[in-house]
């Protein structure tokens, strides 16, 4: 589409966009529920405004969707860019009425590094939070997680034509059946089942370490729900430091760990294959570069003398570089401590990991094992063919839920958004830079913005220049969708200055 | 182990007596210091004796010999490692519904605690309450009721029109995959 879109174009986006708002509408009966449990009324009338807010708007603009309509790629790509921002203004809403957030901007913020599962945050007196409200933080990064998309195709787009567009738009192109809405709801089936495991481990992990019993349901599903959403939100300010419990990090590490693996993945050993797991090129990409990082960073701090005994080292360089690399954001370290603690090398470690990220299709930020390891392929593929006689030929393959072709084509769009990646840390940085923060400070928190990490050196914070702040909120945004989706977005931008179509 | 090892319905008691008696016993203490510059100082001030001033938040965690208490100031939180039966002596905790006890805690700083795995805390020898917590009301404002049933019922006859004139139309054929996609090319 290079002329300027039809009226019909904008309304097939829009009515997309309002299918979106109107899950989200549905999602916020969740924190309403808990709100009226445990008698925050002033809560709930501030999250049913929200409620309201996203069913209307939402209810409002899927009416306009035109009577012939033929969605088509870019429909699809553009109006996942905008559900994600329409998204973002209808979760902020109770989070500005709450009082917890000194302006709009930083709700906003919020609420994107909610959806795009990075976890930085600029709440307020965190440890004050209703629970209702904290429901919904973690509720929002859980959404974000398996994609908002996502749930909109799972019960409101169906089988339509322009679901599977949505469905890719939003970073996600593994189908688990020739169904994209059966796709998306296996999904979600995936994402249920380790729920109720997930907060079931970390409701007994709480009450193993003092918790008292229902605070201890509350934080496990809090946690939980950050955790296989790699998002990195928690309830307290403190991150998951506020437990001091080995066994709670432990069991932490378990879930995030399985978030940041692709749905396949899940899919593919649920249904009995388990020898997926040793033969996945994720899983082996993500084996090797974490081995290898860890490895990098414990050296680096063992050579500084922050952590004195092996034991201690092990425990926090293993949480902080998993967490780095499977895009999490848990933290046991204050903000400033990787500033005065951790040494440059160390810091470098994790801004690797937090760029390499973890796999397709899963919950995970970053370039993602899967380019990781079709780029470590293609170099060793290109090796081996200077090396061999010219008229020689051999399979370029690569295996993930089966066996895939491994064509230039392939290596090229994988190669150009690890590029594309690169470039969005470089410039991250350099805003950091421009806003008077040290380079490294400035690297490693672009690096965190950049791959949807959520660990944070001290640089986000209320206080934040307010620029940095809307950069670091368009860069989660255009990091979680890979660039695709807001790229067609602009470019629908620009065609609707270009000329009419004939 | 703990100067003072506080019971319910003492806090008070321990209040009047830390604002009118200056106690001697406490005269040599450090001044407080607030968690941003333990953090900051860490490596000067390891393995010294320090104090902190802050709302006790959350929940006491009670472990087998002793019991982990947040505490937060304006500028961060940490964790205080103290004997269970003064954690248990804590009247009242931060959360949404009250504001804690404020605790000064004196005690040991470390910067990466070997005993708890490298965390940053301080190993409390003596802890006061120098206010008490008291409960948080959050009224609900008349305006924002009105407005939120307004909207709710706007939101009701938005959603039951598209129920009843909206329709799912088009056909159901998925394109190729995307530059990038493993599934594509």
């Amino acid at each position: 589409m290079t002329a300027r879109p039809r009226l019909d174009d904008y309304r097939i986006i829009l009515a997309y966009s309002g299918r979106v708002a109107i899950g989200l509408g549905a999602v916020y009966a969740v924190p309403l529920a808990v709100a009226a449990l445990e008698g925050e009324w002033a809560a709930f009338v501030d999250l049913s405004i929200g409620c309201s807010a996203s069913l209307a708007l939402g209810a409002a603009l899927a009416s306009l969707m035109p009577r012939e309509a033929r969605p088509g790629w870019l429909h699809g790509m553009v109006a996942t860019a905008v559900s994600w921002l329409l998204a973002m203004f209808l979760a902020a809403i109770p989070y500005r009425l709450s009082g917890h957030y000194a302006s709009w901007l930083d709700s906003l913020f919020d609420a994107m590094s909610g959806f795009t599962t990075t976890g930085l945050t600029l709440v307020q007196d965190l440890d004050h939070l209703s629970r209702a409200l904290n429901t919904w933080r973690h509720v929002v990064t859980f959404v974000g997680g398996q994609g908002v998309v996502v749930l909109a195709l799972s019960f409101l787009v169906g089988g339509s034509r322009g679901g599977y567009e949505l469905y890719v738009g939003e970073a996600k192109d593994e189908r688990l059946f020739p169904r994209v809405a059966h796709t998306a709801k296996a999904i979600w089936k995936i994402s249920a089942v380790y729920l109720a495991v997930g907060v079931g481990a970390l409701w007994v992990a709480g009450l193993s370490i003092g918790l008292p019993a229902k605070e201890a349901f509350y934080h496990g599903a809090w946690v939980y729900m950050a955790a296989w959403s790699t998002g990195g939100f928690a309830p307290m300010s403190q991150n998951v430091g506020y437990y001091h419990s080995a066994v709670y990090e432990l069991v932490c590490v378990a879930f995030f760990l399985a978030g940041s693996l692709n749905f396949a993945l899940h899919h593919a050993l649920m249904t009995g294959n388990r020898r997926e797991l040793a033969r996945n090129a994720e899983v082996i990409s993500f084996t090797v570069t974490f081995a290898g990082l860890f490895t990098l960073a414990a050296w680096a701090l063992a050579g500084s003398g922050t952590y004195g005994g092996i034991a201690t080292l092990l425990r926090k360089g293993f949480y902080h570089v998993i967490s780095a690399h499977t895009t999490t954001g848990f933290m046991t370290v204050a903000a400033r401590q990787f500033a005065r603690e951790w040494t440059p090398l160390a810091l470098c470690a994790m801004i690797l990991a937090m760029m390499a990220g973890g796999s397709a299709c899963s919950t995970a930020g970053g370039v993602k094992g899967m380019r990781v390891a079709m780029l470590w392929l293609a170099i060793r593929n290109e090796v081996r063919a200077l090396l061999l006689p010219s008229h020689a030929s051999f399979r370029r393959r690569i295996h993930a839920s089966g066996d895939r072709d491994l064509g230039d084509g392939v290596v090229k769009g994988a190669a150009l958004v690890a590029l594309l990646y690169v470039a969005t840390w470089v410039l991250t940085t350099m805003a950091g830079v421009a806003a008077g923060y040290s380079p490294m400070d400035a690297a490693f928190e672009g690096a965190s913005v950049t791959g949807n990490v959520g660990l944070s050196i001290g640089v986000t914070a209320p206080g934040m220049p307010a620029a940095l702040k809307v950069v670091y909120l368009l860069v989660m945004w255009v990091g979680r969708l890979e660039f695709m989706a807001v790229l067609a977005l602009g470019r629908f931008v620009l065609s609707a200055f270009g000329r009419r179509r004939p | 182990m703990s100067r003072v090892a506080l019971a319910p319905g003492m806090a008070a008691a321990a209040l009047l007596l830390a604002a009118l008696v200056p106690a001697p016993a406490f005269a040599e203490d450090p001044p407080p210091s607030a968690v941003t510059d333990l953090v900051e100082r860490a490596a000067e001030l390891d393995g010294r004796r320090v104090a902190l001033e802050g709302e006790a938040i959350g929940s006491p965690m009670i472990r087998d010999s002793g019991a982990w208490v947040n505490i937060a100031d304006r500028s961060g939180a940490l964790g205080v490692w103290m004997g269970a039966e003064t954690a248990r002596g804590i009247a009242r905790f931060g959360s949404y519904g009250a504001v804690g006890d404020t605790l000064r805690v004196t005690g040991v700083f470390h910067r990466a605690c070997a005993e708890h795995g490298g965390d940053m805390d301080v190993h409390a020898d003596g802890t006061i309450v120098t206010a008490p917590g008291r409960p948080v009301a959050h009224p609900v404002p008349a305006g924002r009721v009105v407005a939120a049933l307004a909207l709710a019922l706007v939101a009701a006859g938005a959603v039951a029109a598209l129920a009843a004139f909206g329709q799912d139309r088009g056909p159901r054929t998925p394109p190729p995959g995307y530059p990038g996609s493993a599934k594509s090319s």
